[in-house]
């Protein structure tokens, strides 16, 4: 991949929309553009980061109204000349403009290309770069929320102070190593600053988890026998996010997906065919792809007619999940008594899809209980790379303890110390100048 | 002006720790090598304290002797005492140290030097360098004697424009009572180097009969002296005791009352001090709240009765230093021989030379010790033994040699000041070093010795010496893998009385080495070794087998660390055309011209993303990277 060419693509995420943007950017961005682009005024003359009005012509054919904006390098996102136009939103359209470009001479840009150039330019470090690319794939306006709080550096700060207080006792186990003769150091003492930090990353892995589901949001599968009520469920959970409706295609012999914003979190609601034994090959494929959504599902919605006595069957399949609802449903018919007994180890629901009686809880619950309890994620691990960081700084901090208590030598420690320390400074992208022996003079009187 | 008829391929300048080692390894290696000293009586003299080793500096000192130098012998014969510092501690920070005869050492080394073949040893004091086309052709004495020579190594020690200080009272000397060397200073700045000035001091030394040991603790040497030197069979002479005593309130509250009349805070010195041997008005300003600091009172040999007051360091002027020496338990009546001082100098800060020690402005010029702004003998001598064998190597045409982070302590050091430079005088700690595990003090001779050999500085005898240790290790290792216990009643009994757990099924030697209670005395007591082993071999034994997982680590991450140490940027890299480099980035790049990826990314301020970037334009540029 050359990286000193023109590159351009549709910049605003796919389906219809009000604006579409087109993004060029690269050393002719400004020729390129001035091809296709007529105003008032040549594009090449154009003052930088100024909207103008003009028209795309395409083979000669006024195709579209638009405004244009001129970046020019290195003050542009990317640190490249940068042109954009902000076009009338809608795939075909976008999708011929786009076009157009590349046959005046532009390049697809390849995922992330942007964000790359920005990088290599020199416009942002590989932190930031990250979480831009998060921006642009996040899902929902939670994970936009975290996005942002890795950019101001909220995120940053916070592992700085990690690596801080690490540092701290790497410094008390140097000083007693390289200057055995001027200090006396008691080694026990770096012990609960080491494990307070350990708690600390320990908590950032966990909640690695639950920023995978902001940022990648989760599956929520609906299981049960036939007839249960399973398609007016996913309706009416559907109806409630009126902004997503859309016509449901297909039959229930079949899976179908759909996705729902729950308070912030992309949500796949998946209708699984009603799992039962039968002869029908159809219908068995079925069953047997209601099967692969159910185990690779975060939550499983086990939806029985809570109006009947349980069904046997039911009972079996109840007992056979771990995360999941027993849904309760047709409320509006009279609850059996008889499900009183049934207390799987998750939570149940008692709901009427048909009236929307308990749909509202069933939301809250399922937010929950993908989030965990606490309401704002004020610190979130969304990366991969961060979690297998923290993973590094746990073991490392973890095996420290470790060697404290067995008693070690200070040199091994503080090689385990080195190993969570490194990790941190991978995440942070920054390397913190090692002022181990700075620290060591501040704090104590040193030398003969 | 007259030119001496002889032309050398290596001439040293200056006699002392840096200037030995340097003359010794270019005239072992066959070089025709010049000693150029000021004064012949001073050659390893000792100006500041007694003693060789400590903590990192005694790793240094074995791996010069592994290299093929003579520092490690020279303390071993002229040593009064001998300690094995941090033995409680792990095996990557014990090190050895003694206390040495200072006239003892000296001669000594005189009188090696003098013996060497290939080496000249003359009187004479620089005045100037000989350069042509950026290039070292020789150097002038103030007598206006030329001295023709391929290499030219400068190790001046604090002797660049010296300028002593006592109290209110400054003088131009190298060394108390010795001549600076200021002409040789400006030449260098007019060859276009830049100088900076750092400070250094030392302590009073005053008569042992007037001293009252009775009131100080005693510090005798090690029961069992260890020698530096992997070819010295034993230490045989008397070991001599140092004694410890420490300030009073009386003794800080003379120096805070006398703080206008210091050198150092009355402003009289410009240059900057090592933080770790801080002056005593130094640790009595900063640390006001501790009661007392220790004070070393250390022999200076076994024909003196002059004693070294360790941890006096002062620029407080005469009269007052006798006040503060006698407000110390046991020194109430002391007679000061020698006052203490401060010394200033000019130091050239090391980003100006390679990793070679050979000076970037100038071809075939190279530094070593105090100019490069480090401290103490043992990082002069190990830079000393580089420069001798770079300056060797470039005489002769041949490629030059440079230790890295993982080989040795001078490695870690060379590269430091290469890099990062330094603005106070520089000295080695452990913890400057990334691969601690591996560079121990009882391995030096493993990870060095092929090395000295293939340079041409270990004799027969000390390869063979060498090689043979090695051969034990290796098999005594094999030998612990290999064997396998099978529990019996004999094997339990031993086992329960060193609290260690009885054996549920067979081990081999090497598995029970690794219990942590367990040491290579006890497992070879459940089965011992074919022939009588060495200490020296038990002990790396001991340690290969015992840390083992951690030694491993520590060579994975050496893997990592050479695979950038291996991605060369070209020399006349031109990082300005870089755009997404940032100002600060380039500027960096572009004054210390990284050999590597690996030592771009130790440059102070150099960012991941300033090393990714690079990486990406000199893979862009069809480097070979």
């Amino acid at each position: 991949m050359s990286d000193n060419d023109t590159i351009a693509a549709i910049a605003t995420a796919p389906g219809e929309g009000a604006i579409g943007i087109i993004r060029l950017s690269g050393p002719d961005a400004i020729s390129i553009g001035e091809r296709l682009f007529r105003g008032k005024t040549p594009l090449r003359n154009l003052p930088s980061r100024q909207l103008s009005f003009g028209h795309l012509y395409i083979q000669g054919r006024d195709f579209d109204k638009v405004l244009v904006s001129v970046m020019r390098a290195p003050n542009s996102f990317t640190g490249d000349d940068t042109v954009e136009f902000n076009c009338h939103g809608g795939p075909f359209l976008l999708r011929r403009i786009v076009e157009a470009v590349f046959q005046e001479g532009g390049r697809p840009a390849s995922p992330g290309e942007f964000t790359r150039r920005a990088f290599l330019n020199g416009k942002i470090d590989l932190s930031q770069a990250e979480a831009v690319s998060d921006m642009i794939t996040a899902k929902s306006d939670l994970s936009l929320q975290s996005a942002f709080f890795q950019l101001r550096g909220g995120f940053h700060r916070r592992f700085v102070k990690m690596a801080e207080s690490i540092r701290q006792a790497a410094m008390l186990l140097e000083a007693n190593l390289d200057f055995s003769e001027d200090v006396e150091i008691d080694v026990e003492m770096i012990k609960p600053p080491l494990s307070q930090a350990l708690k600390h990353i320990e908590d950032l892995i966990l909640s690695y988890e639950r920023g995978k589901i902001i940022r990648e949001g989760a599956v929520v599968t609906l299981a049960g026998q036939p007839n249960v009520g399973k398609s007016s469920l996913l309706n009416r959970l559907l109806e409630e996010d009126r902004a997503i409706v859309t016509d449901i295609p297909g039959t229930t012999r079949d899976t179908i997906e759909e996705q729902i914003d729950l308070n912030g979190i992309a949500v796949t609601l998946v209708d699984t065919a009603g799992i039962r034994d039968t002869d029908d090959p159809v219908e068995r494929e079925g069953t047997r792809r209601s099967q692969q959504f159910i185990d690779r599902a975060a939550i499983v919605l086990y939806i029985v007619d809570g109006s009947l006595p349980p069904h046997s069957q039911d009972l079996d399949n109840i007992s056979g999940y771990d995360r999941a609802f027993l849904v309760l449903n047709k409320s509006d018919l009279g609850i059996y008594a008889g499900w009183q007994s049934v207390q799987p180890c998750y939570p149940q629901i008692i709901l009427s899809a048909k009236t929307g009686d308990g749909i509202t809880t069933l939301r809250a619950r399922l937010r929950e209980t993908l989030l965990g309890k606490s309401d704002l994620p004020d610190e979130i691990v969304t990366k991969e790379r961060h979690v297998l960081a923290l993973q590094q700084a746990s073991a490392g901090l973890s095996q420290a303890l470790k060697s404290l208590e067995s008693g070690n030598p200070g040199e091994i420690i503080a090689l385990d110390l080195r190993v969570a320390l490194d990790a941190l400074a991978a995440i942070i992208g920054e390397t913190t100048p090692d002022d181990v022996l700075d620290r060591i003079f501040q704090t104590f009187c040193i030398g003969k | 002006m007259w030119t001496y008829e002889k032309k050398y391929d290596v001439i040293v300048v200056g006699g002392g720790h840096a200037g030995t080692e340097a003359a010794l390894a270019s005239a072992r290696m066959g070089c025709e090598t010049l000693l150029l000293t000021m004064n012949l009586d001073t050659i390893a003299q000792m100006s500041c304290n007694p003693a060789i080793g400590g903590i990192a500096k005694g790793h240094m000192v074995r791996e010069i002797d592994a290299l093929g130098g003579e520092m490690a012998r020279n303390i071993d014969a002229s040593g009064l005492q001998f300690r094995m510092l941090n033995r409680r501690r792990g095996p990557a920070v014990q090190a050895p140290r003694a206390q040495a005869d200072k006239k003892a050492y000296q001669f000594r080394m005189k009188e090696v030097i003098e013996h060497q073949p290939h080496l000249d040893v003359k009187q004479g004091l620089l005045e100037d360098l000989v350069v042509k086309n950026r290039r070292i052709e020789g150097v002038v004495t103030k007598a206006k004697t030329v001295f023709a020579a391929r290499t030219v190594i400068l190790t001046t020690g604090t002797f660049l424009k010296g300028l002593i200080h006592v109290g209110d009272f400054s003088y131009s000397a190298g060394r108390a009572g010795e001549q600076a060397a200021d002409k040789a200073s400006d030449g260098l700045s007019q060859l276009g180097f830049e100088l900076g000035r750092l400070k250094t001091g030392t302590p009073p030394r005053v008569n042992a009969r007037s001293i009252d040991f009775s009131t100080c603790e005693e510090q005798p040497g090690d029961a069992d002296p260890r020698p530096f030197s992997y070819h010295t069979a034993c230490i045989e002479q008397e070991q001599l005791s140092c004694h410890l005593t420490t300030t009073v309130q009386k003794t800080h509250d003379i120096i805070r009352n006398n703080l206008d009349r210091s050198a150092m805070y009355s402003g009289r010195i410009q240059g900057v001090g090592p933080r770790y041997c801080p002056s005593v008005e130094d640790k009595i300003v900063r640390f006001p709240d501790k009661e007392g600091h220790q004070i070393f009172l250390e022999p200076e040999g076994y024909h003196t009765l002059e004693v070294y007051l360790n941890g006096l360091s002062m620029s407080l002027p005469e009269d007052v230093q006798v006040e503060v020496v006698r407000s110390i338990p046991g020194l109430d009546r002391a007679e000061i021989m020698r006052p203490a001082y401060a010394v200033e100098y000019d130091y050239v800060p090391p980003t100006q030379i390679h990793p070679t020690l050979e000076t970037k402005p100038i071809a075939g010029l190279f530094f070593a010790g105090q100019i490069n702004g480090t401290t103490g003998y043992e990082e002069a001598a190990g830079q000393g033994i580089m420069a001798g064998i770079n300056a060797a190597l470039t005489a002769r045409g041949d490629d030059p040699i440079i230790l890295d982070r993982s080989q040795a302590y001078i490695g870690v050091l060379i590269d430091d000041l290469v890099t990062k430079g330094t603005e106070e005088p520089y000295r080695m700690f452990t913890s400057l070093a990334e691969y601690r595990l591996l560079l121990r003090q009882d391995n030096a001779d493993l990870r060095l010795c092929e090395l000295g050999r293939k340079i041409g500085l270990l004799s027969d005898e000390a390869y063979n010496r060498f090689c043979k240790r090695k051969r034990q290790i290796d098999e005594e290792v094999e030998r612990l893998r290999s064997t396998r216990l099978t529990p019996t009643d004999d094997i339990q009994t031993t086992l329960k009385a060193s609290h260690s757990s009885p054996l549920k099924r067979a081990v081999t030697l090497a598995e029970l080495l690794r219990r942590p209670e367990l040491s290579y005395d006890t497992v070879t007591q459940l089965s011992p070794a074919p022939e009588t082993l060495p200490e020296d071999v038990c002990e790396s034994v001991e340690i290969e087998l015992k840390y083992e997982g951690y030694l491993d680590r520590q060579e994975e991450q050496v893997q990592r660390f050479r695979n950038l140490e291996k991605k060369y940027i070209p020399e006349n890299f031109n990082y300005a055309a870089i755009a997404a480099l940032r100002n600060e980035a380039i500027e960096k790049f572009t004054r210390i011209r990284p050999r590597s990826l690996g030592q771009a990314s130790r440059i102070p301020g150099i960012s991941p993303a300033d090393i990714a970037l690079l990486m990406i334009m000199l893979k862009k540029r069809g480097a070979s990277v």
